[in-house]
Parts: C-alpha cells; structure tokens; sequence
C-alpha cells in the first residue's frame, strides 16, 4: 500500500517531465520554423536589392522590367522583417506566410536601417528611371543607385548574420533546455527505476519477512532429502535451529515407516518438475517427543532460484489430538471410557475372522447386572452412573489385556475373549467377574449390591458375528430366568426360547397399542356367607392368531421388555373402572372390592404410588375398594424403597395382600415391617387339604396362625372341591376364590354371578 | 574580391582568422612601447578620427562602430586622394589588390570597440570601410604620419 502511494509521488512528476519535453520540444521546433521563415526573408532582400538595380538599369536602357514590383517587395518585406506580418512565400505551397517582427534591439537597428537605405534605393530608382543614357547626369545617378544598391545589399547581409546569430544563439537554448528536459526526464526515469528496484526489494525483503515469521515451515530439500534451506520457524517445532538443521538430512528426524513413505515421495516427485504431493508424518522434536506435521511438498528443481523440493509444512499435533479425541469419543462409551457397542461388534468381527483361519475360538460373555435398577431408581441417575463406571473397573481388571470389555447397553456388558478361548477359559472369566462384584460397591456413602447374570457363547467354524451375539444373549437370558447371578453356556434349544420370547415380544407392543388385553375376573367367596365379596382381576390376552391367552405366557417376558409397566397401569385403571362401575349399578355391591397384581416391577417403578392415586381418582373408586397383590420376591427387591412405597399406598387407603404366600423364602420379621392387610394362601397349600395328607391342614393352620399374629386377613386360592373350603373355613380363614366358586370370568359373566350367586354351599344345601 | 566574397557568405569566424594573419604580419614587430592613439567612430557613412596628423612609431587606432550596420576599418599607405582610389570591376568598392594595406579591423560589429595597433613608418595613409557602397557612401579618410620629432 505505501509502496503504490510511494510510486504514484515518483510517476507523476516523471509524466510531467515527460509532457514539458515533448511540449517544449513542439515550440522549439516551431519556434525554429519561424527563425529559418525570418532568415530566409531577410535574406532575399539583398536578391530583390540586385534585381531592382538592374530592373532600374534596364527600364532606362528601353528594355521591358518591372521595377515597381521588386520595389513593392523590398518595401513590405523590410516592414515585415521588422513588424511582423504575410510575405510572399518563397519555396513551398503556400501563397504566403506569416513571420513575427524582431525584438533583438540590434536587429531592429539594423532593420530600420535597411527600411532607411531601401527608401534612398527607390528614390534614387523612381529619379533614374525617367532618364536615358543619353541624359545629362545619367551617370552620376546610375552610380548612386548602385551605391545604394550596395549599401541595401550590405546592411542586408548584416541584417541576416544578426539574426542568423540570434536564431543560432536561441536554437542553442532550446537545445539547452531540451537537453536539461531529457537530463531531467532521464534523471526520472532513473528515479522511477531505482524506486522500483526499492520497490520490489521491499516485496521481497516482506516475502523474506513473511517466511521467516511464518508458523509454516519452509524448507528445501535436494533429491536425496538434505536441506539446502530451512526457515527459522522450524526451530519452536523441531528445537534445532534452522543453521543446525542445513546439509542435514529432512528424513532424519523421522521414524522408519514414515521415512520410507517420505523419501518414497521425494523420488517419485523429483521425476515430475512442478508436481507436488501431500504428506502427513511425525517428526521428532530434539526433546524425544513427537509431532504430527503435515507437508506439501513441490518439485522446484527448474526454477533456478530453488533448483530443490520445496516442502510447507505445518504442525497439526493439536488437530491430531483433537481428531484422536474425537474418534475416541465415536468409538467409547463416554461414561465408562470403555469400548462402544460399535467397536465391540467390530472386534467380534475381527475375532470370528481371525478364528476361521487360526482355527481359534473366540467367546463373547454378555452381562446383565440384576439389581442395577434398583440402585438407578432408588438412589438417582447420577448414583447408577457412578456404579456403572465403578463396575466398568472391575470388570476391566478382571479380563485379561487382549480381552475386550465394552458396555453395549444401559447395565449390559460385553466380554470379548478373542484369542484362544476354550469354554474352560470363558468359564473362568466368568467366574472371575461373579467374584468381583460380590464385593459390594461404594455409591453415595452406601454399600450397594449388584450381581451379574452372565450369557457365554463360543464361536465353533461358520459362527458369524450376529450368531455369536444372538447365542449370547440368549444364554444371558437364561442365566436370569434360572436364578441370577450365575452364568450360562449358550445351547441351541435357548435359541429357540429365544425366538418364542423374541415374538412374543414384538407382539406385546402392538397387543398394547391395539387393546388386545382384556381383565377377566374371579370372585372372592366369604366361605362362611357364599356371598361374592370381592374380585381378583386377571389380565388375558386375547391374541390374534394364537387365542386367549393365560397371563404365564407372556408376564415373564413382558417383565423383562418393562411392558409390564404400560401392561400394568392399564390393567389397574381397567380394574378400578370396572368395580366403581359394579358397585354403583348396585347398591347390594356397594362393598364390592377388587384385587389386582402388581409386577416386581411395577413395585420399582417410581410413579408407582402416582400411577395408584390417578386410578383410582379417574374411576372414582374408594380406596378401601382397591388391594393390591405382591409377591413375597417382589417385596424383598430394594426393601427400603418399597416400604416407603407401601406405606405411601396405605395412606391412601388402599389394601395391600402378600400373593402366593408360603412359596417364597420371606423371612417374618421383614414381613413386620410391611403394612400388609392381608396374606394369599397359595395353592399348593389349599392342594393338600384334599389330598388325605395329615399334615396338609396343620401347614395351613400355621400360616392362619401367622396372619392372627400379624393381625392380618387370609384369602385361600385355588379352593376346588368343598371339603376344602370346609376345612378353610374350619380353620378360621374368612374369604376365598377358586373353580369350587367361578373360574375368572368376562366382566359381563361376572355381572350375572352377582346377581345368581355363587355359593355351591347354598346350591348344595338347596339341591 | 574574394575576401569580400568570403565575408558575404556568412563566414565571419574563416574572415577574422584571415583577418587575423593579416594583422599579425603587419604588427608582428611592433615594439611594445607606448604610441600614439587615433579615436575612430565610423557611421552610416562616414567615418570621424580625432587626428589628421600622427607621429610615426606605435599608432593604435580605437575604432568604435557607432552604426547600425557593421563596417570594417582599412589602412592603406597611398598617394592617392581619398575619395580617389582605384576602383575594383563592381564599379563601387575600392580595388585592394593594388593597394599596399598596412592593416585592418575586418569587422566592427554594432556599437563595437576594437581596436588596431601598428608601427607606421612617416608617409600619407587613407583609411576606409569597404563595405558594398560604404566607400563611395562616404566612409573614408586621410592620415599623415610625420617623422619622430
């Protein structure tokens, strides 16, 4: 920019000089053609003197002249010599021309005499010519005209050396000044030569500037790599100074592979003038550590002013760590820092591969933590993620390092077993990890315990990576069914269970989305009265290709897919809806209540108490008339949790039963701690009150005993035949349901029961 | 003739190295002492000297051109009258071929000083200009030279 302005100041005054020469030059040229017109017409007086001399003479000696003319021309010319104005034209075209007075005093003087002389010349002529030689006196006029004549002639000549003097002395100034012009154009055109020179030496010494602070590296090398040029900024990246680093070798501070690569790229290039390539390696800094570096590098050998490879060179160790972060993100799972699904499939992939060709056999452990949600729900997200990291740990530390841990999923992990895996190594890793995590975990303050249910599938020739996975997860799934914290070997007949639950699965979303289920209900009998006291709903499903089906072919799965939960609240508004709408057809059902069961995890679901209250405050339903069902396991899950739960119900006011009671290993003094209304004796129990067994009554009569002392009420189940009942009844328990009253029923069945009655004891008393 | 040819053709520097020779042939052995000195005005045409008579031995004659034009200053040593010398085939210049010139300013330009430094021997002397038609226009005159006293 200043230096454009620089030359504007420098071009302007040289076009200026430039204008005045050739300007000047115009006048001088000009003004020279008037000089030469003025010489020239000065000159031809002394002809037109002579001639008008000899006219005269002539005229007198009776020969034709005309002396007038000469004399007219003397006249106008002398005026014009010293005037300035037309004469006649001499040589050339024109008629005329112009030429400008004298202003030189002396030639003035010597014009005026001239004017002067030539006066007497005519006066002598016009006394000459009325005579003839014969005339006295003639002589003596004849000669005073040729006196005259000469005198015309000499004044004349002095006259044109003036002014030839004058006009050679002002053509010498005009070259005068025309050389000083062309001295001062040339000293210009210099000026202007020398302040490009500047000019450009400044660009360069900006270029030079520019390479030298550059973060780029610039550096030349010769074919066979050594550096003919270095720009000093290789100094903050490679801590040799670029003095240090000329003659030595570009590949030296470079490992072998990328060395190879570099110097493979130097030949190819050094074949091709003007060919360039990029190249990305790392090169080593005199401290020992490496940097990335990225290079373009071009064949310069035919510009004579490099005659080398030419090689721009950038440190992108910031970009690489950050692309290297980046990927470690895509291929992590950010919580655990441990492999993603992704990379853990890839890996799989890998190892299957692998295993065809070494005749290895890779194994895969796919595990689910039990009691993970319990830990999520009860203590917060922020405490499940802290447990999941710390189990990451563990497992971590419990594979060997060419195994591959990964978390796949919300609590699920993956073990990877690529290399020589035999079912005895597996098997020991999962050992290992069933180990480990029986030491509880420290989350938020508190000990927490989490089990692992473990699915291990082994490649044999042919497994594909799904497969693997597939068996897996199956073999996962097993482990859970039969009892948690175990492990299970994948075998073929899980596959198909697999593929049943799998169906079923898919089947349980749309069934829910097209209110395929349906409560059927079984009335619970008070055994002393018959009457119908309250009812239990039972949820069926009325599928579309495979019937109605039982709650036992699809609760389990619904469980583990958690579509029990949206499964679970319906059937609780179906229910709640369903009694309110009973009990107000009929003021003789007034009391009618109704028994739904919850799920294990329904009892986790946080919104469980939330999702009761809106049940009931949609359908109206007292809460009196309302009893929930727990299993004795469900109960025993986060036991804490649940009997804040429990009790937040209680407040509410609806009724809570313990299912199936009897089967399960709940211990009493936890069944204390629960606000239980009331215990469902179990089947089995009511079974052998028919079977003739003497100890079958005094089992039941035990749990009659334990309710007494819990002050709860009892509800037999599956009373079928009346000596049971009668025993049941003997036995102080109050209520009971079974196929001896009803088996569950559509609703609309059990609306005629109502009104028919159930008691067999009625029908047997009246038939 | 051809002197006068020369000058007319506007070769004043080749006329006044001629001019010079001249002079110098005829002054060459002039003795460095002081003589007497003659003014000489010349007009348009006539020419003025402050003396007739002069003594012999150094003459410098300080020739000033009070004219317009430019006129010359001849010194030739003659008998003849002034206004009676031979006259050259023009009819209106004097013949220097027959004279004996003892020296001359062959051009006096304008409003010019110059001036001639000669050794004269006593005799009679005529002095003109003979310019084309300077002479008979007038331009002329006489000089005795008397013995040293």
């Amino acid at each position: 920019m200043r230096e454009s302005r620089r030359l504007r100041w420098i071009l302007a005054p040289y076009f200026v000089v430039v204008t005045l020469i050739v300007g000047y030059n115009a006048h001088a040229i000009a003004q020279q053609r008037g000089s030469a017109l003025v010489v020239n017409v000065a000159a031809r007086q002394r002809a037109l003197s002579e001639r008008y001399t000899k006219d005269v003479i002539l005229q007198t000696q009776g020969i034709a002249a005309d002396p007038q003319d000469d004399a007219e021309q003397l006249r106008a010319n002398a005026d014009a010599l010293l005037h300035g104005g037309e004469v006649t034209a001499v040589q050339g075209a024109d008629a005329t021309v112009v030429i400008h007075g004298a202003d030189d005093p002396l030639v003035i003087a010597k014009l005026d005499e001239e004017q002067r002389l030539i006066a007497k010349l005519l006066d002598a002529g016009d006394q000459l010519l009325p005579m003839s030689q014969a005339t006295p006196g003639y002589a003596t006029r004849l000669q005073d005209l040729r006196v005259l004549g000469g005198q015309v002639n000499s004044i004349s000549n002095d006259a044109v050396g003036q002014i030839t003097r004058d006009a050679e002395a002002a053509f010498a100034r005009l070259v005068a000044i025309g050389i000083a012009l062309g001295v001062l154009g040339a000293i210009a055109a210099v000026a202007m030569g020398l302040l490009l020179r500047r000019t450009a030496a400044t660009q360069a010494a900006q270029f030079r500037s520019l390479v030298h602070h550059a973060t780029d590296l610039i550096t030349v090398v010769d074919a066979s790599g050594a550096i003919r040029y270095q720009s000093p900024s290789a100094e903050p990246v490679l801590g040799r100074s670029a003095e240090e680093l000329l003659g030595t070798s570009y590949l030296g501070s470079l490992d072998a592979a990328d060395r190879a690569h570099l110097d493979a790229v130097f030949r190819e290039l050094a074949a091709t003038p003007g060919a360039a390539a990029t190249a990305e390696y790392r090169v080593r800094h005199v401290d020992g550590s490496w940097r990335y570096v990225e290079s373009i590098v071009t064949n310069r050998m035919d510009d004579p002013n490099v005659r080398g490879l030419v090689l721009n060179t950038r440190d992108v160790t910031d970009r690489r760590a950050l692309q290297d972060e980046l990927a470690h993100q895509a291929f992590h799972d950010p919580l655990t820092g441990l492999v993603n699904r992704a990379v853990f499939r890839d890996r799989v992939d890998h190892a299957v591969a692998r295993a065809a060709r070494l005749h290895q056999q890779p194994a895969v452990l796919l595990l689910d933590l039990d009691g993970f949600k319990t830990v999520n729900d009860g203590l917060g997200h922020d405490a499940g993620d802290e447990l999941l990291v710390a189990v990451g740990h563990r497992l971590q530390a419990s594979g060997r390092s060419i195994d591959t841990v990964a978390r796949i999923g919300g609590d699920e992990f993956a073990i990877l077993l690529e290399d020589d895996a035999r079912s005895a190594g597996a098997r020991t890793v999962a050992e290992r990890v069933l180990a480990v995590l029986t030491t509880p975990f420290q989350v938020r303050g508190r000990e927490v315990f989490v089990r692992a249910s473990i699915g291990i599938a082994i490649a044999v020739a042919g497994t594909t990576t799904d497969e693997l996975l597939r068996n897996a997860d199956a073999a996962m799934y097993a482990a859970k069914r039969g009892g948690k914290a175990r492990y299970e070997f994948f075998v073929p007949i899980m596959h198909e269970e697999a593929l049943a639950k799998f169906e079923v699965q898919g089947d349980l979303d749309r069934g829910l989305a097209h209110s395929e289920f349906v409560l059927h209900y079984q009335p619970i009998v008070d055994l002393a009265s018959g009457s119908v006291a309250g009812v239990e709903a039972l949820v069926r499903w009325r599928h579309p290709t495979r019937g109605l089906l039982p709650p036992a072919a699809f609760i389990s799965v619904a469980e583990e897919t958690g579509a029990i939960v949206p499964l679970g609240a319906w059937v609780l508004g179906e229910a709640c809806r369903q009694t309110a709408e009973w009990r107000r057809a009929d003021p003789a059902r007034a009391d009618l209540w109704v028994s739904v069961n919850l799920s294990t995890r329904q009892l986790l679901e946080a919104n469980l108490v939330t999702a009761v209250r809106e049940s009931l405050r949609a359908s109206g339903l007292e809460p009196s008339a309302l009893m929930l069902e727990l299993t004795e396991g469900s109960l025993m899950q986060g036991i804490t949790e649940t009997a804040v739960k429990l009790r937040e119900l209680k407040e509410l006011g609806v009724r809570l039963a313990i299912d199936d009671f009897g089967t399960g290993a709940s211990s009493l003094s936890y069944l204390r701690r629960f606000p239980i209304d009331l215990l469902k004796i179990d089947k089995s129990f009511v079974d052998e009150l028919g079977a003739d067994d003497p100890e079958g009554p005094l089992l039941v009569q035990a749990i009659l005993d334990i309710a007494r002392t819990l002050h709860v009420d009892t509800i037999a189940e599956g009373i079928e035949e009346e000596r049971q009942r009668n025993d049941l009844r003997d036995a102080g328990c109050r209520t009971g349901q079974g196929f001896l009253f009803a088996r569950p029923l559509p609703p609309e069945e059990v609306g005629m029961l109502f009104d028919a009655g159930v008691d067999p004891l009625e029908g047997a008393s009246t038939g | 003739m051809g002197r006068r040819d020369i000058r007319r053709s506007g070769r004043p520097l080749f006329v006044a190295l001629v001019a010079l020779l001249l002079g110098s042939a005829c002054t060459g052995a002039a003795p460095p002492r002081a003589g007497t000195s003659v003014a000489i005005h010349e007009h348009d045409f006539r020419i003025d000297a402050s003396a007739i008579t002069v003594a012999s031995g150094a003459v410098s004659f300080d020739v000033h051109n009070d004219a317009p034009a430019t006129h010359e200053f001849v010194l030739v040593r003659t008998d003849d009258p002034d206004d009676r010398l031979p006259i050259a085939a023009d009819g209106i210049s004097v013949d220097e071929d027959v004279l004996t010139s003892v020296g001359e300013l062959s051009d006096v330009p304008a409003g010019a000083d110059e001036t001639l430094s000669l050794s004269l021997a006593p005799g009679r002397y005529v002095y003109f200009c003979n310019m084309e038609g300077h002479y008979m226009g007038g331009m002329h005159g006489v000089l005795e030279v008397t013995p040293d006293a």
